[in-house]
Formats: structure tokens, C-alpha cells, sequence
């Protein structure tokens, strides 16, 4: 039988989980900037996974491993019930609803050759809700209630999520 | 709690200034300090907003302390932000209270100029959002304004000539004061032929950036009885923050809501025992004409508040200017001017009660601050 541990010695624990959390979380820093650069996205070990996918070309949700809370951006603790291993990628049908969008003819200096952008938040069936450009076909036309498709396209030479009036 | 009022409020106008940050704070605690009779011996704590990263002077606080030959018990900073400027005025009085210090100095500067506009939208504002899941995309805070302001037409809840109504007044009304950086009119039609910056806002509904600085002085009750018919009361305070920032993360979220403004006035009302029909002045921190109608209505105004209630009497940001996050310092310096009855021509008649309204509009998180007249009468022209 384990003698409990001491107060003394559970804060020893602590400090050493999170002294091997850095030592991996170093590692992935430096696989993060060989793929995005100094960013942005920037590194998190909640989205690591996410970009990592992104740029094979996939498109996730995150899912709360404890409670299974689904979310979206992925995130480091669980925004419900607080749990750390919230960043579970979810597979999703990436189909929701257009909401609202504008289109950005005053924006950041890296994007200005693609101005004017239409910057849309879609809600996708799953509840979670996106904010992201719409492009490609019907676009210009597109109006709150279209339905629309998340999908994975190369934008100024990075996979970003996008979404598409289907 | 001991008594504690604002006696003094100096601002510079809001334009384009090649002079420093620190010479235009030791101007404006000079101007606050002078308006509100406190001399130099009682300022007993200095509150500064702590300097943007474009100022050259580091340690600011300290350095005007210094220029100003104030020897001080207390110096310390709040983040320059609406959130910051609210913190610091209840701060002000709880050191008065604490410390038994007679006056307290709170000053800002944010000079605009000095950010081109390339580096603002490319750098800083699309970091205030979630930096990498929203800014990568152009996010800008026009932007969101306008995500709002298409759902809001959607819904039916207004129109685009609404929008543009809110520069026409807010234009007007900015004549008369010599702060502002626009005094002239514009119309409806100009506002709507105006060039399209995120749709569907335009360029003439929103506000220019600018430079700015100022100062306010909150002091005891005993330095407020010198000139009773000068001092402000700070009333009461409401504050909330509603979670989501910027983006709801869950879908079916409104975009042009604002709950937490909903939540802020009713907690000010419920601390000051006042209500909307009390309030003779409403100076909100409006940057984009779309948020006015989105803030006023999550607030419970009527639809008609532009033609029922004195909103923004000074031009508010899009017609005064908008030093960023010197702004508050603006809000207060209108009201302390409508509670005094020394606003000229824009004074409201009869104004006894005045509303500050830091909001931030898609950052979710609002102040709502009701001052009055100390003396408890009324501010005619």
C-alpha cells in the first residue's frame, strides 16, 4: 500500500510535471516554427495537433477528453469543466450555416493583395461556430442562411480552413 | 467611506501633436489641478495609464512626478484601456479613503500619430483577438463591428441609413466643441457614399484616429466644498464582462447583442437607485457608428434614443476624435462640463445625472459609470 503523499512532496510532483511538460512542449516549439515560422498561428500545446492537421490538410474540432465537450478553437483546459486534456481533435462534418459576413477592403498589410476579403462566421451543425473567409464559388452571393462547407485550401502559400457556399 | 468627488478635468483637443507624451501630461494635471483649486501639497497620489509602447519615455510615472515636483505616498499604473480608466477612478477614492490622501491625480496619454495605420491593422489590432485563430484572417475591430452590424440588418433590427444617421448627429453635435477634431457636418448621403472600409460600415462612421491626453482630479470632500458648484460625484459603478471575446465560440450567439453592457447598466442602476429616464447625459466610448445603435439598445434605450436622450452632446470618437485609449478621459470631461453647465452651446439643459459608458464592444466587457453634481442641484446654462 502507497503511503500518501506529503504536502511537501506533492508540490515537489507538481513542479516536475510541469518541468517535463516544457521539455516536450520545446521540442514541439521547434517543429511548430519549421512548418508556420515565427507566426502566426502561434504555438500552443492545446493547437499543436490542429495545425499539425491543417497543414496535412485536415480540418478538425477539439473534443474534451473528460467530459467531451466539443469546441472550437482548440484549447489547453476544457472551458466547461475545466479538465487539461481538452484538446482532443473531433472529426466533424464541417457543413453549418453562414451567419453573418463583411466584406475587408481596410485590412492587415499581409493579406492587402487579396482585399477586398469576405470574412464570414459559419455555425456548423455540430453547435460550434467558425470564423473564417468564404470563398470560391458563390461567394459574392452568398447571404446569411446559405449553407456552407468547411474545406482546406492553400492561401499565400499555408493551409488555412476556409469556407465554401455549397 | 470618506466623501470624494472629481473637482478638476483638463484635456488637450484632439489632433495631430509632435510634442511628447510627458509634456502633454504635465500640462494637463497643471490645467486639472488649477480647475479644480487643489494645490500642488495635495495631490498625495499620482495614477498614471501605463504608456503605450510607442512612447519614448519609459518610467513615465515617475519621470512627470519628478517634472511636476510632486512628492507623492502612492504612484502606480493601470493598464490604458476602458477597463483600466473605470479601475483607476474607483482606485483614486479608495486610496483617498485609505490613506486619507486630499487629492489624487489620474492621467493619460495615447498618441495615435505615432502608429501608422499599416502597423495598427497589421500588428496590434489583430492580435486583440484570439491571434491565431482570428487575427490570421484581417480581423480588424471594424471588422467585428461589422459582422454585428450585417446581422443586426438581417434581423431587421436596423438599416444601413441608421448607421449613417448616427455620424450625421454625432457630427452636429461636435461643432460646438473645441476639443473635437471635426466640427463640420456631414449628411446621410455623404455618410452612404462615403468609401465602403468593411461592409457595411463606411469610412464616415468611423472614427478618425487621434492624439490625446488628459487629466482628472479626484479629491475629498473638504477640497470639494471649496467650489461646491464644480464638483462631481462618481455615483456608482456597474461592471461586467460576458466570456465571449470578440467570437461566440458556441453558434447561435448574436453578434451585435452585448450582453455585458445589458448586465453593466442594470448593476449601476441597482447601486445608484436610478433609472434610465434619470439620466439627462450619456457619453459612451463609440468608435464605430453600427456599436452606438448595438450598445444603446443593449442598454434598453428606445430605438429613438438619438432624438429622445443627449448622447455623445460632445461628438463622441467618431466626431471628437479618438485618441484610443485616452478616450475615457474625453467621456469624463464632457460630463464634468454638462455637470457644471459650462458646456455652451451644447449644454443640456437641467443636467443633473450623467452616464459614462466604457464599452468595448466584441471584447464583451463594460463599465457604466453615473456621476453627479456634488452640490445636488441641477447644471442650467
Amino acid at each position: 500500500m502507497h503511503a500518501m503523499p506529503t504536502e511537501h512532496e506533492a508540490l515537489e510532483n507538481y513542479a516536475e510535471n510541469v518541468k517535463a511538460r516544457e521539455d516536450a512542449a520545446r521540442e514541439l516549439l521547434a517543429q511548430h516554427k519549421e512548418v508556420w515560422g515565427e507566426g502566426p498561428p502561434y504555438f500552443s500545446l492545446g493547437t499543436e495537433k490542429f495545425w499539425r492537421a491543417l497543414a496535412a490538410g485536415k480540418f478538425y474540432l477539439a473534443r474534451c477528453g473528460h467530459c467531451g465537450h466539443v469546441h472550437f478553437p482548440p484549447r489547453v483546459v476544457c472551458p466547461e469543466c475545466w479538465a487539461k486534456d481538452a484538446s482532443q481533435l473531433q472529426v466533424t462534418s464541417a457543413v453549418g450555416t453562414l451567419i453573418t459576413f463583411t466584406d475587408l477592403h481596410v485590412t492587415s498589410p499581409a493579406l492587402k493583395s487579396l482585399a477586398p476579403l469576405r470574412l464570414a462566421i459559419v455555425d456548423l451543425d455540430e453547435g460550434v461556430r467558425v470564423l473564417t473567409w468564404l470563398r470560391g464559388n458563390g461567394a459574392e452571393e452568398a447571404e446569411p442562411g446559405r449553407r456552407c462547407r468547411i474545406v482546406v485550401e492553400e492561401v499565400l502559400g499555408r493551409n488555412w480552413f476556409t469556407a465554401r457556399a455549397v | 467611506m470618506t466623501e470624494t468627488a472629481i473637482v478638476g478635468s483638463a484635456v488637450v483637443p484632439n489632433g495631430i501633436y509632435a510634442q511628447p507624451d510627458d509634456d502633454l501630461l504635465v500640462r494637463c494635471v497643471v490645467d486639472a489641478a488649477r480647475d479644480g483649486a487643489v494645490r500642488k501639497e495635495e495631490i498625495g497620489a499620482l495614477i498614471s495609464m501605463t504608456p503605450r509602447a510607442h512612447t519614448y519615455q519609459q518610467y513615465q510615472t515617475q519621470h512627470v512626478s519628478s517634472r511636476l515636483g510632486l512628492k507623492v505616498q502612492t504612484l502606480c499604473e493601470f493598464e490604458l484601456s476602458a477597463l483600466g480608466m473605470c479601475n483607476a477612478l474607483s482606485h483614486a477614492a479608495h486610496l483617498i479613503d485609505d490613506r486619507n490622501i486630499p487629492a489624487v491625480a489620474i492621467m493619460g496619454c495615447s498618441r495615435e500619430s505615432t502608429v501608422p495605420t499599416s502597423e495598427f491593422f497589421g500588428n496590434r489590432t489583430a492580435r486583440t483577438s484570439d491571434a491565431s485563430f482570428i487575427g490570421p484572417f484581417g480581423m480588424t475591430p471594424m471588422s467585428w463591428n461589422a459582422l454585428g452590424a450585417r446581422q443586426m440588418m438581417a434581423d431587421g433590427e436596423a438599416t444601413e441609413a441608421d448607421f449613417a444617421d448616427v455620424s450625421v448627429r454625432l457630427r452636429r453635435q461636435a461643432i460646438d466643441n473645441p476639443f473635437a477634431y471635426f466640427r463640420k457636418a456631414v449628411t446621410r448621403e455623404e455618410v452612404l457614399a462615403s468609401r465602403m472600409v468593411s461592409s457595411p460600415t463606411r469610412l464616415l462612421m468611423v472614427c478618425p484616429r487621434t492624439d490625446g491626453a488628459g487629466c482628472i482630479i479626484v479629491a475629498r470632500g473638504d477640497i470639494a466644498a471649496r467650489q461646491p458648484a464644480k464638483a462631481i460625484v462618481h455615483k456608482a459603478q456597474g461592471m461586467a464582462h460576458d466570456g465571449d471575446n470578440i467570437i461566440p465560440e458556441r453558434a447561435g450567439r448574436s453578434m451585435w447583442a452585448i450582453p455585458a453592457a445589458t448586465t453593466a447598466i442594470h448593476d449601476a442602476f441597482e447601486r445608484s437607485g436610478l433609472g434610465h429616464s434619470d439620466i439627462d447625459v450619456i457619453e459612451p466610448w463609440i468608435p464605430f457608428a453600427p456599436l452606438e445603435v448595438m450598445v444603446m439598445r443593449a442598454m434598453g434605450f428606445p430605438r429613438n434614443y438619438g432624438e429622445t436622450y443627449c448622447v455623445s452632446p460632445s461628438g463622441g470618437p467618431i466626431a471628437r476624435g479618438y485618441p484610443l485609449l485616452a478616450t475615457g478621459f474625453y467621456n469624463w470631461h464632457e460630463i464634468v462640463q454638462q455637470l457644471r453647465g459650462h458646456a455652451g452651446p451644447r449644454q443640456k439643459d437641467g443636467a443633473r445625472f450623467a452616464m459614462a459608458v466604457s464599452e468595448t464592444g466584441n471584447y464583451n466587457e463594460c463599465v457604466v459609470d453615473i456621476f453627479a453634481r456634488y452640490d445636488g442641484s441641477c447644471g442650467r446654462r
